[in-house]
């Protein structure tokens, strides 16, 4: 069987510190990319090798539900349920929902998945799992460039009667998503930023041009 | 709104280059348009082709390159037969020819 290579000194860092690390070891891509959005870039952040890593997820609950339980207070919001466009949410909602479960049971948050497109047989169905109208929630996703996916949670969520507490991301490529968005009336809070994988000097070099 | 109405804004987007989240956009309009307009098989064939070609690029550390060579030609074939169809000649020989290069571009050919 083959084990995870990152090797991560878990005595000197934070949870947030170890994330980091592997998230600049497994998913910071290097070279000339086209994005998801059109735009061209000389970095990919290919988050689900972060988000598909057990030890990543662990740290992604901890730190993430601490940033949710944080933020929650300041802005003085209730939150019921944490969810967001599938795939990219999946995996860091789940894990944010299971650490909220283990750290207080009253507060547990509530997970769900929105999908792409809705079924198309059936009850016709856009978001899965626990979510109900009236919800207080925290939208979540793995990357924004644009914030163009989690533009469409926000519209389906908002669509089905839910109300936005707020959004957290693990990455923001500092490319305008996150303006997008809270334009839009929503805080978007990033667990860390391009700058903070690549470096603040880098940020202006990796943007090439916006298709 | 008239049908030719929802042609338009399309034709505009494709003029604009593809991108996987125009992809997914156009495969939702389509979608919602083969169940709207007589011309239900070219709008199923269309919506396929960018769901198809939006799962290749999504998830992927997609190069300049490989971008290039998995989105050759499908806007403009996909334009050439919104065309027809805002004039009332859907072609169906050109819906063959689009399913042809996108089966080229995703190297889905055995043979």
């Amino acid at each position: 069987m083959q084990h995870s290579t990152h090797s991560v000194d878990v005595m000197a860092q934070t949870p947030k510190e170890q994330l980091l690390e592997i998230l600049k070891e497994k998913s910071v891509c290097r070279g000339t990319f086209t994005l998801a959005s059109g735009a061209r870039s000389d970095l990919y952040i290919d988050a689900k090798q972060t988000t598909g890593d057990p030890e990543a997820l662990i740290l992604i609950g901890r730190v993430g539900w601490q940033l949710v339980s944080q933020t929650a207070a300041a802005l003085q919001t209730r939150v019921d349920s944490i969810g967001g466009l599938t795939i990219g949410a999946d995996a860091i909602a789940f894990s944010i929902g299971i650490f909220s479960k283990l750290d207080d049971p009253s507060s547990t948050l509530q997970t769900f998945i929105v999908r792409k497109e809705a079924k198309t047989h059936g009850r016709h169905k856009l978001i899965e799992g626990n979510f109900s109208a009236g919800h207080s929630v925290v939208i979540v996703d793995d990357v924004i460039t644009t914030g163009g996916s989690t533009l469409q949670a926000i519209d389906a969520i908002e669509a089905a009667g839910g109300n936005i507490a707020f959004v957290i991301v693990l990455v923001d490529r500092q490319e305008g998503g996150r303006e997008n968005i809270e334009k839009r009336g929503h805080k978007v809070v990033p667990i860390f930023t391009r700058a903070d994988l690549i470096g603040a000097d880098a940020r202006q070099r990796s943007h090439i041009a916006v298709a | 709104m008239p049908d030719n109405d929802r042609i338009s804004p399309l034709l505009s987007a494709l003029s604009g280059g593809l991108s996987q989240e125009k992809l997914e956009l156009l495969g939702r309009e389509f979608n919602s348009l083969a169940q709207d307009r007589a011309e239900t098989l070219v709008f199923f064939v269309l919506q396929n082709v960018c769901q198809r070609l939006a799962s290749a690029l999504e998830g992927e550390a997609v190069s300049v390159e490989r971008f290039q060579a998995l989105t050759a030609g499908i806007a403009d074939q996909i334009a050439k037969i919104l065309r027809d169809v805002q004039e009332g000649n859907a072609d169906v020989a050109k819906l063959e020819a689009l399913v042809v290069t996108l089966f080229r571009n995703l190297g889905l050919f055995r043979h």
